[in-house]
C-alpha cells in the first residue's frame, strides 16, 4: 500500500505538466477554437532556455544569443525569463500563424500547429547545448513520509501549482470581464463582435496566460522528470487525452484528469516490476494509456464537444481531379527511372527514399486531401506493415510479393480500426485520436522489447524468380535492381490512386469532405465512405513500410518515428496536399528524401532538415494554404484559361438569358433594369 | 384521391428540447402531384423536410410507395427514390455540375475502387444531361457551382436530387434567390419534372410561386398543419393570412 | 418643420452572399427620435439590410452612412463601439453566461445605467444570476434587447423580435423601443414579422419585396390600407401580372 501511493506521488509531477497543458489547452480552444498541438513546445523552449541562463547566464535567442551577467543566474530571475519566452513565443504563435488563420479550414490551423510543434523542438535541439546542459533543482528537496510512502515535497508543490493554475484559469473565465467576453465570443463570435468586442485582443491575453503557466510548471518539473529535447513536446499528447476528458470546456476535469493521468502511469510502470504481470506489457503501456482515455472519453463518456460558434466560410484546398495524359506521366517516369540510374550509393538511396515517401504521401492525399480526413497516423500504418513484414519474412518465410500484400493487409485493419473514431468526430479531435493512436502504436509494437528484439526486427532480402532484389549487394550501398522494384511498385500504385481519383470513388472521396451531410442525402454511405478512406490509405501507407523495410533490412522503433511521421504530413502539405504532383514534390523533399541527401550530402546541412522542413510548413500553411503544387498549377491554369478565352467571352456566372427579359433578371448583374 | 399515396407521414413529430418542432404532422404527395408546404419563418417546415430525409430525429411514419422508411439512415432513404434539396444548395464545391450529378448515381465503395482502376466506367452521361436540360442547366456541365448564381446553384441541387431513381422529390426554398422572372420559369420546369410522375414537396416563401403551381397546400405554424386544399381556398383562408402578418385575427 | 439630421443614412445599397444581391438599390433613411418598420416576406432582404447596415455584410453597391460615418472598410466592433446596436434574429444573448455576466459585457462607458434600464424590463430582475439558456424565449428577447440599450446606443436595429415567439411574449417590448426612442433621441429600424405590431410603434414604414421596396409610407397610412400591404406581402404589386389562382385541383 506504501509503495503503492509513493508511486502515486511520483506520478504527480509529470502529472502537474499534463494538468497545466490541459488547462491551457481548454483555455485556448475556448478564445480561438484552435487545438493547440505546440503547447507542450512552447514551455520547451522555457525550460531550456532556464537551463541555459542557469548553467552560465546565456540568454538563448532563436538566432544569436546574449550573455547576462557573467555567471550563473539565479533561480528567480532565470525562472522568470524563461516563463517571459513562453508567453513571447505564444504571443507569436497568436499573431503570425494562428490569427491569420482564424477563419481558414480545420486542417489547415492543425498543420500550422503542428508545424509549430515540430518547429520550436527543432530549434530547441539546434539551439541549446543538448548534451550537456541539465535542470537544476528549483524546488526543495525534502522527503516525507506519509502512510509508509516517502513522498517528494517537489512533487507536492509541482500537484498544487497545477491546481493552482487550474483555479487562476477557471477564476478568469468566471469573474473578469476579458473572461467572460471570451466564453462569450466562444459561443458565438459574431454576436460578441456585434457588441463591439474584440475576439482577437481576447485571444492574445489567452495565449499569453497559458504560454506563461505552461513554461512555468514545465521549468518547476524539469529537476524531477529530467530536460530532453523532444519529451515535452509529446506531453502535448496526454494532455490533450486530459483535455478531450474535461470535453475542451471544463478546466477543472482537464486538470484533474492530468494529474490522474500522471500517477495512473507510474503505477502502470511500478506493476510492470511485478512477477505476475505479463511481459509483453512491461514496457509501452504507459504511453499508450492517453489513446484509452482519448477513445473513452469521446466514445464512452458521451456528449459533444462544442464547437466555436463563428461563422466562418471555410474553404478546403481547391482540388484539381487528375487527368491523366501519357506525356507528362512517361516524363516523370522517365526521369525517376534516370535519377535511379545515373545515382548510386547514398544518392540513389535518397532517390529511393522518395519514391517511398510519395507513396506514403499519396495515402495522405488520398486521406485527407480528397476525403478530409486528418490522419497523423500514417507512419504508424506503415510501420505496423513493416514489423509484420519482419515476422513474415523470417519466421512464416513468406515470399517477396506476397510478403509485402499480406503486411499492406494488416496496415489496411489497422487502418479501419484507427478510422472507426472518425465516424463519431472530425477535424482537429480526429487529428488527436490519430496522433494519439500513432504514440501507443509506437511505444506498445516499435518500442516493447517483448514484440521488437533489441537487435530489430530483421527482414530477410526480398527475392523474385529466384532473382534477388536486394537492396545491398556487396559494396553497393543501393542496388539498381531494388531501387527499380521499387519505382515500379510506386508508378504503379500511384497510377492506380490516381484513376481512382479521376474516378467514382474520388468523385465520391470529394462530396464527402465538401460536405457530409448533402453527401449523405445524396445517397453516399458516409461511414463506409469513411472507412474505405481510411483502408485504402493505410494499404498505400502498408506498401510504404515494407519498401522501408526492405530498403533498411532491418526496422527499429527509429524507423517510423510519430515525429517522422508528423514531418511527413508538414511536407504532404506544403507539397500540395490535394493533388499527385504534390505528392511527388511531398517525395522528393520528405524525410531522408532527394532534397535530404542533398542537404547533408552536398552542403552539409543536414541538421537544418527538420526545421527547415518546419518553417516551410508554417510559410506554406499561413502564405499558401494550396501548397507548392496548387499554386503552381493554379497559376498555369489561370495562364492558359487567359490565352484559350477570347476576351468577348461572357464572363462566368453570366448565363445567357433564356427568355426575352432584359439583362436585369440575369441575377448576377446588379443593375436594377424595372423599378419596383 | 387514390388510396395508396405515393408518399406519406403519418403523426410525425419531432422534439428538440421541449419545443415541439413538428407536432403530429400527418400528409400525403402523389404521383406526379405538386403539393406545397407554406408558413411562417419557424413553424418547421425544414425541420419536417429534414425529419423525413432522416436528418432529424423523429417519431411517427415515413412511407414511400408503400415501404416504411422511418429509421434508415439519409442515404438509404435516398436510394428508395426519396431526394432533398437544401436551402443553401449544398452543393459539392469541388466538382462540376456534371459530377455533382454523377456523384448522386454512383456511388463510392469497393465496387467503384476495382471499377476505376482496372475499368473505364463512365458515369450515365445521358441521365445527367437530361436532368441539367429539364432545369435550363443544359450549357452549365462543366461550369463549377462556385461560378453559378445563387439561384442556378439552387436549380442544380434540384437537379442532383432527381438523377439516381428519385420518385418523390423534397424542396426546401429552391426559389429563394430567383428572381420573379426565374421563379415563373422555375414554376414550369417543376410541372414538366412533376409529368414524369415524380411526386414534389415544394417549400417556399414566393407565394405566387406555391400557389400558382402547387395542386394542393399544406400550411404549418407553430410545428402544426393549421390549414390544407387547394391554393384558392389557402389564399383566402384568414387563419393563413393571421400566420403570415401575425394580425389578432383569433381574438 | 425641418426634418432632423439622419443618424442612419443608407443609399443605393445592394448587398448580399457570394456577390449575388439579395437587396438591390436600397434607400432608406432613419432620423434621431425616429421607428422605421421595414416589413415584407422572408427572403425580401430585411435582414440581410441589417447585416450590411452594421457592416457584417459587405455592401456590393452603394453606400451605409452610420452617425455621420461611412461603414465602408469598418470592423464590426468599432461600429458597434461608435454607437451602433444590432438585436440579431438570434437573439445574440450567450446561452452559457449568466443574465448578469451578458449584461456586464453590454455595459460601457458613456452607456445607459443598468438600474435604469433593468426598470424597463421589471422581469429581468429576479433572473438575474440565472444562466441564459434556462430562460423562456420572450425573456431571452428581453435580456438582448436590454443587452442592446445598456450600450447607450444611437441607432438599434432590431431583427424579428418575435421570431418563434407568440406575439403576447413581444408585445410589452415594442411599446419600450418606441418610449426609448423618444426618449433617448434613438434612430430605430424595427423588422418585424408579425405587421401589426409593427405598424403600432413605427412612425414610417417600408415593405421589401424580393429584395427592393414594393410600398413605402407613413405607418399611420399603412394601417388604414391592409390591402396595399397584403399585396406587396404576396408580391402582385404589379398590375400586368394578377394574380392568378390555379384551378388544377381535381
Amino acid at each position: 500500500m506504501g509503495e503503492f501511493l509513493q508511486f502515486v506521488f511520483l506520478g504527480l509531477s509529470t502529472g502537474a505538466v499534463y494538468a497545466v497543458l490541459a488547462s491551457s489547452l481548454v483555455g485556448v480552444y475556448a478564445a480561438t477554437g484552435i487545438v493547440n498541438f505546440a503547447q507542450g513546445s512552447i514551455a520547451l523552449w522555457a525550460v531550456w532556455a532556464v537551463a541555459a541562463l542557469r548553467a552560465d547566464g546565456t540568454l538563448v535567442l532563436p538566432v544569436g544569443s546574449v550573455g547576462l551577467g557573467s555567471g550563473p543566474m539565479d533561480r528567480v530571475p532565470a525562472v522568470a525569463i524563461g516563463v517571459a519566452s513562453a508567453v513571447v513565443w505564444a504571443l507569436l504563435a497568436h499573431l503570425l500563424v494562428f490569427r491569420p488563420l482564424r477563419r481558414a479550414p480545420v486542417l489547415g490551423q492543425v498543420v500550422a500547429s503542428v508545424g509549430l510543434m515540430i518547429f520550436l523542438q527543432a530549434l530547441v535541439t539546434l539551439r541549446f547545448d543538448t548534451t550537456s546542459l541539465q535542470a537544476l533543482p528549483l524546488l526543495p528537496a525534502k522527503v516525507l513520509t506519509f502512510a509508509g510512502a516517502h513522498v517528494n515535497v517537489s512533487d507536492l508543490v509541482l500537484a498544487g501549482a497545477a491546481v493552482a493554475v487550474a483555479a487562476l484559469l477557471w477564476a478568469y473565465f468566471r469573474f473578469t470581464r476579458p473572461g467572460i467576453a471570451t466564453r462569450a465570443g466562444a459561443e458565438d463570435e459574431r454576436a460578441a463582435r456585434l457588441m463591439g468586442l474584440s475576439p482577437d485582443r481576447l485571444a492574445a491575453v489567452v495565449w499569453a496566460i497559458t504560454g506563461g503557466v505552461c513554461g512555468l510548471v514545465a521549468v518547476l518539473a524539469a529537476p524531477t522528470i529530467g530536460l530532453d529535447p523532444t519529451s515535452y513536446t509529446f506531453y502535448v499528447v496526454p494532455a490533450l487525452a486530459a483535455a478531450l476528458v474535461g470535453r475542451l470546456a471544463s478546466i477543472g476535469l482537464a486538470c484533474a484528469a492530468g494529474l490522474l493521468l500522471g500517477s495512473f502511469q507510474t503505477v502502470i510502470l511500478w506493476l510492470g516490476t511485478k512477477s505476475w504481470w505479463p511481459g509483453w506489457a512491461q514496457a509501452g503501456l504507459g504511453d499508450a494509456l492517453p489513446f484509452v482515455v482519448v477513445i473513452v472519453a469521446l466514445f464512452l463518456l458521451g456528449g459533444r464537444i462544442p464547437s466555436r460558434g463563428e461563422v466562418t466560410e471555410t474553404r478546403l484546398a481547391a482540388v484539381t481531379i487528375p487527368r491523366l495524359r501519357p506525356a507528362p506521366v512517361a516524363l516523370v517516369l522517365a526521369a525517376a527511372t534516370a535519377a535511379t540510374l545515373l545515382t548510386s550509393g547514398a544518392w540513389r538511396f535518397g532517390v529511393v527514399t522518395s519514391a517511398i515517401l510519395t507513396l506514403l504521401a499519396m495515402s495522405l492525399v488520398l486521406l485527407t486531401g480528397y476525403l478530409g480526413q486528418i490522419s497523423l497516423a500514417t507512419m504508424a500504418f506503415a510501420g505496423t506493415a513493416g514489423f509484420a513484414l519482419s515476422k513474415l519474412t523470417t519466421s512464416a518465410h513468406v515470399p517477396f510479393p506476397f510478403s509485402i500484400l499480406i503486411s499492406a493487409m494488416v496496415a489496411t485493419a489497422v487502418g479501419v480500426v484507427v478510422g472507426i473514431p472518425a465516424l463519431r468526430i472530425r477535424g482537429a479531435q480526429l487529428a488527436v485520436v490519430t496522433l494519439a493512436a500513432a504514440i501507443a502504436v509506437q511505444s506498445f509494437v516499435f518500442s516493447n522489447p517483448a514484440l521488437t528484439p533489441f537487435e530489430g526486427n530483421l527482414i530477410r532480402d526480398p527475392s523474385l524468380f529466384g532473382l534477388s532484389l536486394a537492396v545491398r549487394s556487396g559494396t553497393d550501398l543501393t542496388t539498381a535492381r531494388f531501387a527499380l522494384t521499387v519505382l515500379v511498385i510506386v508508378a504503379l500504385l500511384t497510377l492506380a490512386v490516381a484513376r481512382l481519383m479521376a474516378g467514382a470513388t474520388g468523385r465520391g472521396f470529394l462530396a464527402v469532405r465538401s460536405n457530409e451531410r448533402a453527401a449523405a442525402a445524396a445517397g453516399i454511405n458516409v461511414a463506409a465512405t469513411k472507412l474505405l478512406g481510411f483502408g485504402l490509405s493505410a494499404f498505400l501507407a502498408g506498401i510504404g513500410g515494407c519498401l522501408i523495410g526492405y530498403s533498411r533490412g532491418q526496422l527499429s522503433d527509429a524507423s517510423f518515428t510519430v515525429l517522422a511521421g508528423l514531418t511527413l504530413l508538414a511536407m504532404a502539405y506544403v507539397g500540395g496536399i490535394t493533388s499527385v504532383s504534390g505528392a511527388i514534390i511531398a517525395g522528393l523533399i520528405g524525410p531522408l528524401g532527394v532534397l535530404y541527401t542533398f542537404l547533408t550530402q552536398t552542403v552539409e546541412a543536414g541538421r537544418y532538415y527538420q526545421l527547415i522542413a518546419a518553417g516551410g510548413l508554417l510559410v506554406t500553411a499561413v502564405l499558401n494554404p494550396l501548397g507548392l503544387a496548387g499554386t503552381t498549377g493554379h497559376h498555369a491554369r489561370a495562364w492558359l484559361s487567359r490565352r484559350r478565352r477570347p476576351p468577348e467571352a461572357p464572363p462566368p456566372g453570366a448565363a445567357a438569358p433564356t427568355g426575352t427579359e432584359p439583362a436585369g433578371t440575369v441575377p448576377t448583374s446588379p443593375e436594377p433594369s424595372h423599378a419596383a | 384521391m387514390p388510396p395508396d399515396p405515393l408518399f406519406a407521414t403519418d403523426a410525425l413529430t419531432v422534439r428538440y428540447g421541449g419545443v415541439l418542432a413538428n407536432d403530429r404532422v400527418t400528409l400525403t404527395v402523389d404521383r406526379g402531384e405538386i403539393v406545397g408546404l407554406i408558413g411562417p419563418n419557424g413553424a418547421g417546415k425544414t425541420t419536417l423536410v429534414d425529419a423525413v430525409s432522416g436528418f432529424a430525429p423523429a417519431t411517427g411514419a415515413v412511407t414511400l410507395a408503400g415501404r416504411r422508411l422511418d429509421g434508415a439512415g439519409p442515404h438509404r432513404r435516398r436510394a428508395a427514390g426519396l431526394a432533398r434539396t437544401w436551402q443553401a444548395g449544398e452543393l459539392f464545391t469541388d466538382l462540376t455540375v456534371a459530377q455533382n450529378l454523377a456523384v448522386a448515381i454512383e456511388r463510392p465503395g469497393w465496387r467503384t475502387v476495382v471499377g476505376d482502376v482496372f475499368g473505364r466506367r463512365r458515369p450515365d452521361a445521358d441521365g445527367i444531361q437530361a436532368a441539367l436540360e429539364m432545369l435550363g442547366l443544359g450549357d452549365a456541365a462543366d461550369r463549377r457551382p462556385t461560378e453559378l448564381s445563387l439561384g442556378q446553384q439552387k436549380l442544380v441541387g434540384v437537379a442532383r436530387a432527381l438523377v439516381g431513381g428519385t420518385a418523390m422529390l423534397l424542396l426546401d426554398e429552391p426559389a429563394a434567390g430567383l428572381d420573379t422572372h426565374e421563379s415563373g420559369q422555375f414554376g414550369a420546369e417543376l410541372r414538366r419534372i412533376a409529368a414524369t410522375g415524380v411526386g414534389v414537396l415544394l417549400i417556399d416563401h414566393d407565394m405566387t410561386l406555391v400557389l400558382d403551381v402547387c395542386d394542393r397546400v399544406y400550411v404549418l405554424d407553430f410545428g402544426k398543419v393549421i390549414a390544407s386544399g387547394p391554393p384558392a381556398a389557402i389564399r383566402d383562408d384568414p387563419a393563413v393570412i393571421a400566420a403570415y402578418l401575425g394580425s389578432a385575427v383569433a381574438e | 418643420m425641418t426634418p432632423p439630421p439622419a443618424a442612419l443614412e443608407i443609399s443605393g445599397l445592394s448587398a448580399g452572399y457570394n456577390g449575388v444581391p439579395a437587396v438591390r438599390d436600397l434607400s432608406i433613411s432613419v432620423a434621431q427620435g425616429e421607428v422605421l418598420a421595414l416589413l415584407g416576406p422572408n427572403g425580401a432582404g430585411k435582414t440581410t439590410t441589417l447585416l450590411a447596415a452594421v457592416g457584417l455584410l459587405p455592401a456590393l453597391r452603394g453606400s451605409v452612412v452610420a452617425l455621420g460615418t461611412p461603414l465602408r472598410g469598418r470592423r464590426v466592433e468599432r461600429t458597434a463601439r461608435a454607437g451602433v446596436s444590432l438585436v440579431p434574429a438570434g437573439r445574440g444573448v450567450f446561452h452559457q453566461l449568466t443574465v448578469a455576466e451578458n449584461l456586464r459585457l453590454a455595459r460601457r462607458r458613456g452607456g445607459a445605467d443598468l438600474d435604469e434600464t433593468l426598470g424597463h424590463f421589471p422581469p429581468l430582475r429576479p433572473l438575474l444570476g440565472r444562466r441564459c439558456g434556462l430562460l423562456s424565449g420572450g425573456e431571452q428577447q428581453m435580456l438582448a434587447l436590454a443587452k442592446a440599450l445598456l450600450a447607450g446606443p444611437r441607432v438599434l436595429l432590431v431583427d424579428e423580435l418575435s421570431l418563434g415567439l407568440a406575439p403576447l411574449a413581444v408585445r410589452g417590448l415594442l411599446p419600450t423601443i418606441r418610449a426609448l426612442a423618444d426618449e433617448r433621441r434613438m434612430a430605430v429600424v424595427l423588422v418585424e414579422q408579425h405587421l401589426d405590431l409593427a405598424l403600432s410603434v413605427a412612425d414610417r414604414a417600408v415593405v421589401l419585396h424580393h429584395g427592393r421596396v414594393a410600398l413605402a409610407g407613413r405607418a399611420a397610412e399603412l394601417r388604414e390600407r391592409r390591402d396595399l400591404v397584403e399585396a406587396a406581402y404576396f408580391g402582385h404589386t404589379d398590375p400586368a401580372s394578377p394574380f392568378e389562382p390555379s384551378g388544377s385541383a381535381p
